[in-house]
C-alpha cells in the first residue's frame, strides 16, 4: 500500500513538472499590436513607392526598443499577382519602418502596385509529434508557420502563401466527404518550407504565427482583408436585392455560349474548371435561381440566362427513360437532374408566361411519377441500358422531386401531381425520419420544407407543419452565435468551432428557413426567433459575398470575375455554381418575403 | 461514514448532475424522451448520493433498481443508435456514411455512461460485504 502511494505521488510530481515545462516551452506569446503602426507603415510604403518625400517615422509609434519577435510580411501585388515581398524577422519597429521604406522605393518602376501587410499577433512553438497534433496546430486563414532550422535559417509561410496554395484544410477528409481539415503536412514541410528534406541532420522546430492582413484602399483607409468584425446593423432590403442581383450577374458572367456554366472557379488563381463530373442538378439549380431572380427583380437578362441554361440541358443531356424525358450521366438518369430542371422550367414559366416548355415539363413530371414508390419515396436512378429503376439513395432528390411536382400542379392543375406530392411529403415528414436520433440528422431536408410551403394551402397537414417547425428549430440551434469560432461566423451553420465556417450550407438552410417562416406566418404564428435567425444568416452570407469594394480582391488576378460569388468557406476561395444558387436564392427570397 | 461511502456519494452526485447538464446544455434541442431520461436518472443518482450520506435500508434496493434500469435503457439506446448508424450508412452516399460515423462516435461516447457505470455500481453493491 505504501509503495502504491509512493508511486502515485511520483506520477503526480512528474505530471506537474511536465505540464509546467510544456506550458513554458509552448507558451504562445502575444505581440504588441497598434493599428497606428500598421496604418503608418502601409502609408509610408505607399508614399515611398509613389516617390513622395520620405516621412520621418513617428518615434512614439516606431519605437526602437520594441522588437517584433515574429515574421512580418509585406507583399506587393499587381493585378492580384504577387510581384515582390519583404520578409522581416525579429526586428525592432524602427528597423521595420526603414526596411519597408527602402524596399518599396525599389519598386517604383512597376506601376499600379497594391501592398498588403501581414502583421503578427501571436507566436509560439508547436509540437511536431504526434503528427495529428501538428497538422491541427494552425487556425486556417489566421496562422502561418515557420520552420526554425537554426538561429539564422528561419523559413516561413505566411497566411497568404497558405491560402493561395490551398494548404489549409487538406490533411484529412472528414466523415461526409465534403470537408477536409488539418494543414497539408507534406506540401508544407517538403515542398514549401523544405524543412524536412535536409541531409545534414538538422531537426527543425516549428512555430505558429497568428496574424492579420491589412491594406490601404484607394481612398486611403486601412482595411483588414479577412475581417472578423461582426457589425450590429441589419441588412436592408436594398442591400439584399443588390446581393441577389450580384449573385445572378456572377452566374451570367460565368455562363458559356452553350448555356453551361464554369462549374468551379478559383479566384485566387483565376482558374475555372468544368469539373470531370459536371453536376446536372447543380446546373439546373443555377437555372432555377436565375429564373427566380428574373421573376422577382423583373430583369430580363436573368431570364435569358435561365433559358440558355434550360436549353443546354434539354439539348445536351436529355435522354428518354421509358419514353419519358430524363437526364443522363454515364447511362444513368438521376431523378434529381430532372426534378430541379422541372423546378427551373416551372419558375421560368411563372416568370414569363412562356408555354413552349410545357410539354418537356409534363414529360419530366411523368418520369418523376413513374419513379415514385408506393410508400411515397422515389427511385433515385434509372439505368438506360438495362431499362430498370435503381433503388439507391442520394440526399435531396426526394424533396426536389416533391417541389417539382408542386410546380407541375400549379401550372397544369392536374390532380395526379397533387396526389403524388401528398404521398411524397407524407413519407418525407414522417417515415423517412423515424429512426433513433433522426432528430439530429435531418439537416439536409431543405427541399422538403420548400415543397411543403410551396404547395400550402392546397395540402395542409399537421405532420408537415410539425416537421418543418422542428427542422426550423434545429436550424436555429445549429446557427453559430457571435464569436463562437475564430472566423466571422454569426449566422452561419455549422457543428463545431474547430471546423472552418462554411458558406454554402448556410445558403441552402436559409432557403428552408425562409420557406418555414412563410409557412408559419401563413399559419398565424409570429416565428420571431426564426426571423431573427434568418436575418443573421443573411448578414453572414452578405459578409462573405465578394463585393466590388472588397479588400480581398487585391489578392485576385481578375476581380471583375469574382464579384457576386460566394466562397466555399471563410478561407476557401472556391466558388461553385450551387453556392451562388443557394445563397442567392435565400437572399433574394428574403428580400421580397420579409418586406412584402 | 467511511471514505468509500464518501467516494460513492461523490461519484453518484457528479454523475447525476453531469447527466442533467449533458442533456440540457450540451445536446441541442433535446427531445422530450431525452429530457425525461436526463431528469429521471439525474435525480435518481443524486438520490443515491444522498443515500450514501444518510444510509438507510432502501438504498441497497434503490441502487440495484436504478442501475439495472439504466443498464436496460442504456442497452436499448445503444442498440437503437447502432441500428440508426447502420441504416444511415446504407443511404445518402458519403453524407450518410459521415452521419453513420458520427453515430458510432456517439455509441463510443455513451457506452461508459450507459453501460460501464451502471455495471460498476451493480458490481460494487452486489459484492459489498
Amino acid at each position: 500500500m505504501k509503495k502504491l502511494k509512493k508511486l502515485i505521488l511520483i506520477y503526480l510530481a512528474i505530471l506537474i513538472i511536465a505540464s509546467t515545462l510544456f506550458q513554458i516551452i509552448y507558451k504562445q506569446k502575444r505581440i504588441p499590436f497598434d493599428k497606428g503602426v500598421v496604418y503608418n507603415l502601409l502609408l509610408q510604403i505607399k508614399k515611398s513607392y509613389t516617390g513622395d518625400e520620405r516621412v520621418k517615422p513617428n518615434p512614439t509609434l516606431f519605437d526602437q526598443n520594441i522588437i517584433i519577435p515574429a515574421p512580418v510580411f509585406i507583399y506587393a501585388f499587381k493585378d492580384g499577382i504577387e510581384v515582390d515581398r519583404l520578409f522581416i524577422y525579429n526586428k525592432d519597429l524602427l528597423t521595420i519602418f526603414n526596411m519597408a521604406t527602402d524596399w518599396s522605393k525599389k519598386l517604383t518602376f512597376t506601376k499600379g502596385l497594391d501592398f498588403v501587410l501581414e502583421w503578427p499577433l501571436e507566436v509560439g512553438r508547436i509540437l511536431r509529434f504526434p503528427e495529428i497534433i501538428f497538422v491541427f496546430s494552425l487556425i486556417p486563414g489566421k496562422d502561418g508557420i515557420c520552420a526554425v532550422m537554426d538561429k539564422k535559417d528561419i523559413r516561413c509561410l505566411g497566411t497568404i502563401d497558405m491560402l493561395k496554395n490551398k494548404l489549409y484544410d487538406s490533411y484529412v477528409t472528414l466523415p461526409g466527404g465534403e470537408i477536409s481539415s488539418g494543414f497539408n503536412l507534406k506540401r508544407v514541410t517538403l515542398e514549401f518550407l523544405k524543412s524536412e528534406i535536409n541531409d545534414d541532420g538538422i531537426t527543425p522546430s516549428y512555430i505558429r504565427v497568428s496574424s492579420k492582413l491589412f491594406t490601404i484602399n484607394r481612398e486611403g483607409a486601412l482595411k483588414e482583408l479577412f475581417s472578423n468584425e461582426e457589425k450590429e446593423e441589419v441588412v436592408t432590403k436594398e442591400k439584399l436585392i443588390e446581393a441577389g442581383i450580384a449573385g445572378g450577374q456572377y452566374l451570367l458572367r460565368h455562363q458559356r455560349e452553350d448555356g453551361s456554366f464554369e462549374y468551379l472557379y478559383y479566384p485566387l488563381l483565376d482558374i475555372a474548371t468544368k469539373s470531370n463530373r459536371y453536376s446536372l442538378p447543380r446546373h439546373a439549380g443555377a437555372a432555377y435561381f436565375l429564373a427566380l431572380l428574373g421573376r422577382l427583380t423583373k430583369k430580363k437578362e436573368f431570364l435569358a440566362g435561365s433559358k440558355k441554361a434550360i436549353d443546354y440541358m434539354l439539348n445536351s443531356a436529355s435522354n428518354r427513360c421509358n419514353n419519358k424525358l430524363c437526364f443522363t450521366y454515364h447511362n444513368i438518369a438521376d431523378i434529381g437532374s430532372g426534378a430541379i430542371l422541372g423546378i427551373a422550367i416551372g419558375e421560368f414559366i411563372m416568370a414569363t408566361g412562356y408555354t413552349g416548355y410545357l410539354l418537356e415539363l409534363k414529360s419530366i413530371g411523368d418520369f418523376i411519377l413513374e419513379m415514385q414508390m408506393e410508400e411515397g419515396r422515389f427511385y433515385h436512378g434509372y439505368s438506360i441500358r438495362d431499362k430498370t429503376k435503381l433503388d439507391y439513395h442520394t440526399l435531396y432528390y426526394d424533396g426536389e422531386s416533391a417541389l417539382a411536382l408542386g410546380y407541375l400542379y400549379r401550372l397544369t392543375g392536374d390532380k395526379k401531381y397533387l396526389k403524388a406530392i401528398k404521398k411524397a411529403l407524407d413519407y418525407l415528414t414522417t417515415k423517412a425520419w423515424n429512426f433513433l436520433g433522426s432528430h439530429y440528422f435531418y439537416s439536409e431536408e431543405h427541399w422538403t420544407c420548400m415543397a411543403v410551403e410551396f404547395i400550402y394551402p392546397d395540402i395542409r397537414s399537421e405532420d408537415y407543419i410539425k416537421f418543418c417547425k422542428g427542422f426550423g428549430n434545429y436550424l436555429i440551434q445549429l446557427q453559430y452565435s457571435r464569436g463562437e469560432t475564430p472566423w466571422y461566423s454569426e449566422g452561419g451553420q455549422g457543428f463545431s468551432p474547430y471546423i472552418t465556417v462554411r458558406v454554402a450550407p448556410t445558403g441552402g438552410r436559409a432557403e428552408a428557413m425562409v420557406s418555414i417562416y412563410d409557412l408559419l406566418r401563413r399559419e398565424g404564428e409570429e416565428a420571431f426567433e426564426l426571423k431573427q435567425a434568418i436575418d443573421k444568416a443573411m448578414k453572414f452570407m452578405v459578409h462573405y459575398q465578394y463585393k466590388e469594394i472588397d479588400p480581398r480582391l487585391i489578392l485576385m488576378p481578375k476581380p471583375h470575375k469574382v464579384v457576386g460569388g460566394f466562397p466555399a468557406s471563410a478561407i476557401d476561395d472556391e466558388i461553385r455554381i450551387d453556392y451562388v444558387q443557394h445563397c442567392g436564392n435565400a437572399i433574394i427570397r428574403w428580400a421580397f418575403d420579409k418586406y412584402k | 461514514m467511511n471514505y468509500k461511502s464518501w467516494f460513492w456519494a461523490f461519484f453518484n452526485f457528479v454523475f447525476g448532475i453531469g447527466l442533467i447538464l449533458l442533456i440540457f446544455l450540451a445536446v441541442p434541442d433535446p427531445e422530450l424522451w431525452l429530457k425525461l431520461f436526463g431528469i429521471g436518472f439525474g435525480i435518481g443518482f443524486i438520490g443515491v448520493a444522498l443515500g450514501y450520506i444518510f444510509p438507510n435500508r432502501i438504498l441497497y434496493y434503490w441502487i440495484i433498481g436504478l442501475n439495472s434500469l439504466l443498464l436496460i435503457t442504456g442497452i436499448t439506446i445503444i442498440v437503437g443508435i447502432i441500428n440508426s448508424a447502420l441504416y444511415l450508412k446504407g443511404i445518402y452516399g458519403p453524407m450518410g456514411r459521415g452521419a453513420s460515423a458520427v453515430m458510432w462516435a456517439i455509441v463510443a461516447l455513451f457506452i461508459p455512461y450507459l453501460i460501464i457505470i451502471p455495471l460498476i455500481q451493480l458490481y460494487q453493491i452486489l459484492t459489498r460485504r
